[in-house]
């Protein structure tokens, strides 16, 4: 038993093979419930029932000049759909079929090396592989 | 990168060495070495490491890069530092295998002082960053 730790993370896409996302150092996926509140008349507490999911994430590291993330700047301007896996270790990932980015953000400044972020929202399931 | 003292330090002595009409040495000169001479050392260094293979990774280190003399003013070390040593590493380009380099430049000047044997020491504190490619 060991911690999971970012030494077998890795950000990829996926156009039929997988890219990996050169530059990336820091990714986050949140998937939620919104579930669906109950109270009966004679009740004092809430219940809660499933609802549907969903989910969000991010990706963060370097501006590189690499091919990836070429596209996803296209992806982001052109508001294409993504897949994307995000990997905890080598064989394990968060598999996002399907995925639109909302958002890309640049930073650069004089003295450093060009910090690029971007959010994203899925779109129907996300499975864990 | 699998030295960076070794790597960058002969990349630096490699930019300066003949070029800056004083002996270069790295860390220390030799004994009895005759000023006035160029000393170069590493401070420290980051390594920052990005998602893949392992080997994506910016070394960001700091050197100090100074002229000593054993002149009784500091004034020869300056002429030296500030005619021929500063400028030939200024946003110098580097040669590290396997690396691209990202900033060679200066980020401070040190604080010209003279030791207790008498040596005037006068430079800076220069940043090279550099990535690894392969």
């Amino acid at each position: 038993m060991a911690a999971q730790n970012g030494s077998g993370g890795s950000a990829l896409y996926v156009t039929g093979g997988t890219t990996l996302l050169v530059g990336i150092n820091e990714w986050e996926i949140s998937p939620a419930m919104e579930p669906t509140e109950h109270v009966a008349f004679t009740e004092d507490w809430v219940n809660n029932y499933p609802g549907p999911r969903k989910f969000s994430g991010s990706f963060s590291g370097r501006g590189d000049d690499d091919t990836s993330q070429d596209t996803l700047r296209n992806a982001m301007l052109g508001g294409s759909v993504l897949a994307l896996r995000l990997h905890t270790q080598t064989a394990e990932y968060w598999n996002v079929a399907t995925a639109y980015l909302t958002g890309q953000s640049d930073r650069l400044s004089r003295e450093g090396i060009m910090e690029r972020s971007w959010d994203f929202v899925g779109s129907g399931a996300l499975t864990y592989v | 990168m699998s030295s960076g003292f070794m790597t960058l330090g002969s990349a630096i002595h490699a930019r300066m060495s003949g070029h800056v009409g004083v002996a270069v040495y790295q860390n220390r000169a030799p004994q009895g070495g005759t000023p006035e001479y160029c000393i170069l050392q590493q401070q420290s260094a980051t390594e920052d490491y990005w998602f893949g293979n392992g080997i994506d990774s910016i070394v960001d280190a700091d050197y100090v890069i100074k002229v000593v003399s054993n002149d009784y003013w500091p004034a020869q070390a300056m002429l030296i530092y500030d005619g021929s040593v500063h400028p030939r590493i200024q946003f110098a380009p580097l040669t590290v295998a396997g690396h691209v380099q990202l900033f060679c430049e200066r980020i401070r000047t040190i604080p010209s002082y003279q030791d207790s044997d008498f040596f005037w020491h006068v430079g800076g504190l220069y940043r090279v960053t550099v990535q690894g490619t392969a």
